[in-house]
């Protein structure tokens, strides 16, 4: 079953990890990339991407004629996608252990951040009927 | 939708492409001092969850501009154009060199 796991950080967050010690930030990426390089072996990795700043982030809608209408970034947010990783496990709990493994990346200091990772299933397509219109 | 995919498919510009299930279901995880997984139910006062995505690879702004609107008149009731809201994000390559 697959699942994603979605990083999510505050507005100021790209600005406040610029801002770490040089050392803590080179620790914090080395644990990214010794987790997503874990999941490579272990054969469970989908995808994974990084977002860049959510201060470039627009939102899009279609006007009248269908062509884009461009807007920034709503000012009520606060949380923006930072980044997620796609993983193909054998049950919900695994799914979970994977996320606590990311929550815990390094901060500042080396201290575990313990940050809030959203946990989704991914569906394999779409469902047969219904949809998130429909229901 | 899955027109949407066969033409960026044609055009080369489709790089992944998910649905997610429904909200009901999500979690938010922690790592806890353990660092076992603390699982908490979705937060209430969320109002909008992530419902799927594409990612493109495409030559400028303006272009992935044009699909995400393209996505957001995607026919709802009675064939009504939906006009939802599509966040637009750059995704990078990789981690910033001065990073590593």
């Amino acid at each position: 079953m697959k699942y994603i796991l979605m990083m999510h950080c505050p507005r100021t967050g790209y600005d406040t990890f610029g801002a770490w010690p040089k050392k803590d930030i080179e620790a914090h990426m080395a644990f990214m990339l010794a987790f997503n390089k874990a999941l490579r072996e272990s054969g469970e990795w989908v995808s994974g991407e990084g977002l860049a700043d959510p201060k470039q982030a627009k939102i899009v809608r279609a006007g009248k004629d269908g062509l884009p209408i461009t807007d920034g970034v709503f000012p009520e947010s606060k949380e923006f996608l930072a980044g997620y990783w796609i993983v193909d496990v054998a049950s919900p709990d695994r799914a979970d252990a994977l996320a606590a493994k990311a929550s815990a990346a390094p901060g500042p200091g080396g201290a575990p951040m313990n940050m809030p990772i959203e946990v989704r299933q991914v569906m394999s397509g779409p469902p047969e009927q219904n949809s998130c219109n429909e229901s | 939708m899955k027109n949407l995919k066969k033409d960026l498919r044609e055009s080369g510009e489709l790089v992944a492409a998910e649905g997610l299930s429904f909200p009901d279901q999500a979690k938010l995880v922690r790592a806890g001092k353990d660092a076992a997984p603390i699982t908490d139910g979705v937060f209430p006062e969320s109002k909008e969850f992530l419902a799927g995505f594409w990612i493109v690879d495409v030559e400028t702004p303006e272009r992935a501009y044009e699909i995400a609107a393209r996505i957001s008149a995607a026919p709802g009731l009675g064939g009504t154009p939906l006009n939802m809201p599509i966040e637009v994000r750059q995704v990078m390559s990789g981690p910033p060199e001065e990073f590593l």
